[in-house]
């Protein structure tokens, strides 16, 4: 007799220092996210639920939460991903508050709405904010108006030569040609000057054609060398509004993100408080509350042009968190209770760099995914090296989810330093039984356009030929 | 959940790969007592594999922890019983750890209706109401059982045998996880 959903001796035990935010929280998550929430739970001395699939029964958010309850089968959309069964996990044990980590559904506006119908409080932003920035065009629109630079482009499709001559001159060259039904570079062309771009717009038209069985295209402002420069910002329900510095994502392969560093290499203290304003702009523009992102695209001369706001806590937080030393999980949880924000902006200081490298259960050249069992595991640890992981020995790592299965986070006192601890931690990590890409990040440590930080999103796509070429060489 | 559970890997590796030195430890040459069975059933607890195979001489046994799908469970077990022709007392193996209660052996006739969601745990409609069905009751397939309250809706879970009632695994009013087992019925 008696119930599955347990309680374990540790609950109640621990004597909060301060009132905590919640008396008890559940988890919509898995993975080390989910780890992560209820470590920062701990530290407030709020009371933890986990939820889990069938494929995660022995997983470490699972052992460490105060309460489990199995939701369903191993699919997400089966498990994770579904509601009704999320919501009576919450109800069912009495916790007050869903922290639902990031994807799944963190970013999902009905499930914010059946929380507040059922009396549970998101750890998030309203709805009404996460439909504004989850819809590009609504998103765009909003942040024109509040003055945040987007990126110039056509508005709709360009039909004509002279009209792309119109809208080339507009934007400032060089441009791009782009097909409307695209992909794979294909109708795709980058114009300089005005001279080259009636034969380059008709290629990409007829390209397109053949391609897409579609001729349409418009055209944007193309950009030297991107990065990828994202701002933390927080905000509570008071209207206070604070940027936590910069994060670069630069190193990217097909959109996902493998390294991120704060602060960037590159950006000069002016050019830093001009991108944190914007961020800090756009997040008034939408009465933003919690922990959220403001992504840009930041080009060779300086101009930097808004991609999207991520309404959740973000992968690679932790490198924000070791230049400032701010707890961005635990500030979640207190702005959901409606406390106002622990500390002012002067309070934020950039200290140090961090680097993180996201080691995924993948074939470290060819990127097939690896799942299995982990038959050997050790992590580095020593001087200024965090471990963000829901790895033990003798896991298995189900092909039903997302393939990260450890994030390694390197703090030194500047650049340089956090690289020589990234390496000598890649050095002494263990992962046996399963395919990681520690050995990538290794390389990558190791080269010298990295070292320098002249690179932009697309350099992950050269260091990935040469790397081909010479797949067993001295990278140094 | 009606078909057979495969064995798990951790089966494989677990007694030979995974603890070497802590399991010969424990194991002695001749036939084990009933302390250093208890011994292992609670090392295995307390460690990550999901099935334990012991052999020594004639004898054999195997541990497993309690999983979700477990009627087929005593398909794997009858065979090895046989070949293990040791005190009463080791037929009793396998037994369910780290289960959230103790469950009875299993025996292939017996089916196990399990929850299809996260709830609550009613027997009857209202709390004056007689409960659908009580042990020693016989059922239909798609006769409704109990209900499950999941965000204030109310859920009938109905039976997918035919057989007897014999015991009612849930308390009235208890909260209930996904795949939890709620009634044990002997199909027929």
């Amino acid at each position: 007799m008696g119930s599955a959903i347990k309680r374990k001796p540790s609950a109640a035990i621990a004597t909060p220092i301060d009132a905590p935010p919640f008396k008890k929280v559940l988890i919509a998550n898995r993975g080390e996210i989910a780890l992560r929430v209820i470590l920062a739970c701990k530290e407030l001395g709020i009371q933890t639920v986990a939820v889990y699939s069938e494929a995660d029964r022995n997983a470490l958010h699972v052992r460490f939460a105060d309460e489990e309850v199995c939701i369903g089968p191993p699919p997400s959309s089966k498990s994770y991903l579904n509601i009704p069964q999320v919501i009576a996990a919450a109800e069912v044990t009495g916790a007050e508050a869903i922290h639902p980590g990031y994807g799944f559904l963190s970013e999902n506006a009905h499930f914010v709405e059946v929380c507040q119908a059922c009396g549970i409080t998101f750890i998030g932003p309203s709805p009404e904010i996460i439909r504004k920035m989850g819809n590009k065009a609504q998103a765009k629109a909003t942040m024109q108006e509040a003055g945040v630079p987007l990126m110039p482009g056509s508005d709709g499709l360009v039909e004509t030569v002279e009209e792309a001559l119109v809208v080339a001159e507009q934007i400032g060259y060089p441009v791009i040609v782009k097909a409307s039904a695209g992909g794979g570079g294909r109708g795709m062309r980058i114009v300089n000057n005005p001279e080259e771009l009636p034969d380059l717009y008709n290629n990409a038209r007829s390209e397109a054609k053949g391609a897409f069985g579609d001729d349409t295209v418009y055209m944007e402002k193309y950009l030297l060398e991107p990065r990828h420069i994202e701002v933390q910002i927080m905000g509570d329900m008071f209207g206070n509004v604070v940027h936590l510095g910069e994060r670069e994502c630069s190193i990217q392969r097909r959109h996902q993100k493998l390294i991120e560093e704060s602060p960037s290499a590159v950006l000069a203290p002016a050019m830093r408080q001009k991108i944190c304003d914007t961020a800090i702009k756009a997040a008034k523009a939408v009465g933003y509350y919690n922990a959220g992102t403001i992504e840009f695209l930041l080009d060779k001369r300086g101009d930097f042009f808004f991609m999207e706001m991520n309404t959740r806590v973000q992968v690679e937080h932790p490198v924000t968190e070791l230049v400032t030393g701010i707890d961005i999980v635990k500030e979640q949880l207190r702005i959901a209770a409606g406390q106002k924000l622990s500390f002012r902006q002067e309070d934020v200081i950039q200290k140090g760099h961090a680097i993180e490298c996201r080691i995924n259960a993948e074939d470290p050249f060819k990127f097939t995914p690896s799942p299995g069992r982990i038959t050997a595991l050790h992590f580095p640890g020593g001087p200024g090296i965090r471990v963000d992981t829901a790895m033990h020995q003798d896991a298995i790592i189900p092909p039903h989810y997302d393939s990260m299965v450890a994030k390694l986070i390197a703090y030194g006192a500047n650049r340089t330093e956090a690289i020589a601890r990234m390496r000598r931690a890649l050095d002494t990590l263990v992962i046996e039984g399963i395919k990681t890409t520690a050995p990538l990040h290794r390389r990558i440590m190791d080269n010298p356009e990295f070292i320098a930080g002249t690179f932009s999103t697309k350099w992950m796509d050269t260091f990935l030929e040469e790397l081909k070429r010479n797949p067993s060489g001295d990278p140094r | 959940m009606s078909t057979p559970r495969k064995k798990s890997p951790a089966a494989k590796q677990a007694p030979a790969a995974s603890r070497p030195a802590a399991l010969s430890a424990k194991i002695p040459s001749s036939p084990l007592g009933l302390e250093e069975i208890k011994a292992l059933i609670a090392l295995v607890g307390r460690e990550p594999f999901q099935e334990f195979e012991f052999e020594a001489g004639d004898m054999r046994f195997r541990i497993r922890k309690d999983g979700p799908a477990p009627v087929m469970q005593a398909a794997v077990a009858a065979p090895m019983m046989m070949a293990a022709p040791v005190a009463p007392m080791m037929q009793a193996l396998p037994v369910p750890m780290a289960a959230p209660a103790t469950q009875p052996a299993e025996d292939p006739n017996i089916h196990y209706v399990t929850s299809p969601i996260v709830g609550t745990f009613y027997r009857a409609s209202t709390p004056t109401a007689t409960p659908y069905t009580s042990p020693g009751d016989y059922v239909k397939p798609g006769q409704t059982l109990c209900i499950i309250e999941a965000m204030k809706l109310m859920n009938e879970i109905e039976s997918d045998v035919a057989g007897e009632v014999i015991k009612v695994l849930v308390e009235n009013g208890t909260p209930v996880e996904y795949g939890e087992r709620l009634f044990a019925v002997r199909i027929g």
